[in-house]
């Protein structure tokens, strides 16, 4: 099976962008998923807490 | 702030910063012919990656059959920035009288490394003589490169990365969820609202590390092994894993009694946290995967990290696992609040 791999892997050698560079890009797109999902969970995170703000604010003033 | 919120950054930074930068070693990408018989002289040519090759002189190749039968390469020319072309009298037939077999190649780049690509050529043998003959050579004095860097491996090359990041990522899901678990049973015993906030915070956070886990898995799978699911059996237990994770979030949705709802989501935290450990680590390790750790083999050994790699990847899990604590610490902050706010 091991050799099966191997006859296959010269075959797709850089033919795309993502194959380029040793592959690279798909280090890249791993990092900025990461840091993406990171941001977007701490965007919902201040939503929240604005959300929570506006309740206690309106609760004071009632 | 925190000291461990400061470390926290730092190993996070150290991670990216050297994890992307050092650079990986030399290594064999392609050879051609793949097929070769015995008797003939062959002209193999190698592609290889990340070395610097000015003029075939100094390098130096073999074929390896096993530790008593290598041939050399009679001579080395350079053919293009990263392709040799090795030239080799090969002997008439397999030693043992095998009719045929993989070999290894071995290339050897003066102050840049050795490569070795097992499986790079199959021989075949034939019925005629050769002058060739198969040494018994000590290989002793290979190339050993000084400055750091991370090992060559075929398929994965620059994504061997992903180890710091898709790896470590899982480990600290396993810290946070341990973190979560342990704050569950405490909420049973001591009946304080306060740890079943920090558990649902400290799962939340866990869970989210784990979709992250996933995710990435996905896209290094879809550029290595082929395809982003492959219904390898360490892709489904995890699916699982997180799917019992999801129950806990929607089980904690559907009770509004805050007593209640900590008392019963603690019990069902404890329960996705015992299936978490035969489904993560028992199940994969048993059957045949694509995962390294599969088949009987533990992962995280000597195949699958080296030393270098190890001084990233081991912070990096400890990094990640204080970065989601942080997280979660703001999580059920925001969670205590909101349980005074309707009190009040």
């Amino acid at each position: 099976m091991f050799n099966c791999i191997l006859k296959q892997f010269s075959v797709v050698m850089a033919s795309d962008f993502m194959h380029s560079m040793g592959k690279m890009y798909v280090v890249v797109a791993v990092v900025v998923l990461i840091l993406v999902g990171l941001f977007f969970y701490l965007y919902s995170l201040d939503k929240k807490i604005q959300n929570l703000e506006k309740k206690v604010k309106h609760g004071q003033s009632d | 702030m925190k000291w461990w919120k400061i470390l926290a950054i730092i190993i996070i930074l150290y991670v990216h910063i050297a994890g992307l930068l050092i650079p990986i070693g030399v290594g064999i990408n392609s050879v051609n012919p793949y097929q070769v018989d015995g008797g003939e002289e062959v002209n193999l040519d190698v592609g290889t990656y990340n070395a610097d090759i000015e003029d075939g002189n100094d390098v130096r190749a073999w074929l390896k059959f096993d530790d008593d039968h290598l041939i050399q390469a009679m001579g080395i020319t350079s053919e293009a920035d990263t392709r040799i072309k090795a030239k080799f009298n090969l002997p008439a037939s397999l030693p043992e009288e095998m009719k045929g077999s993989d070999l290894t190649l071995i290339v050897d780049f003066p102050e840049q490394g050795t490569a070795v690509l097992p499986g790079a050529v199959y021989f075949t043998s034939s019925q005629g003589s050769s002058t060739a003959q198969w040494e018994s050579l000590d290989l002793n004095d290979l190339s050993v490169v000084s400055k750091i860097h991370f090992p060559y491996r075929a398929i994965l090359i620059e994504t061997i990365r992903n180890t710091y990041f898709h790896v470590s990522l899982w480990l600290s899901m396993m810290i946070l969820l341990t973190g979560a678990v342990v704050f569950a049973i405490r909420n049973l015993r001591s009946k304080r609202l306060l740890d079943d906030l920090r558990s649902s915070a400290l799962t939340e956070v866990g869970f989210l590390f784990g979709i992250f886990g996933v995710t990435t898995g996905m896209i290094w799978a879809e550029y290595t092994w082929g395809k982003a699911w492959s219904w390898d059996i360490k892709q489904i237990t995890t699916a699982i894993a997180l799917l019992i994770y999801a129950a806990y979030f929607l089980l904690r949705n559907s009770i509004d009694d805050p007593y209640k709802k900590s008392r019963i989501s603690s019990i069902f935290n404890i329960f996705a946290f015992i299936a978490l450990i035969p489904l993560l680590y028992i199940l994969p390790r048993m059957s045949e995967s694509l995962h390294p750790g599969s088949g009987g083999n533990p992962a995280l050994g000597g195949e699958d990290l080296d030393n270098t790699m190890r001084m990233i990847f081991y912070p990096a899990v400890i990094g990640w696992a204080l970065v989601g604590l942080w997280m979660s610490e703001i999580l059920s902050k925001y969670k205590t609040v909101k349980i005074l706010s309707l009190k009040s």
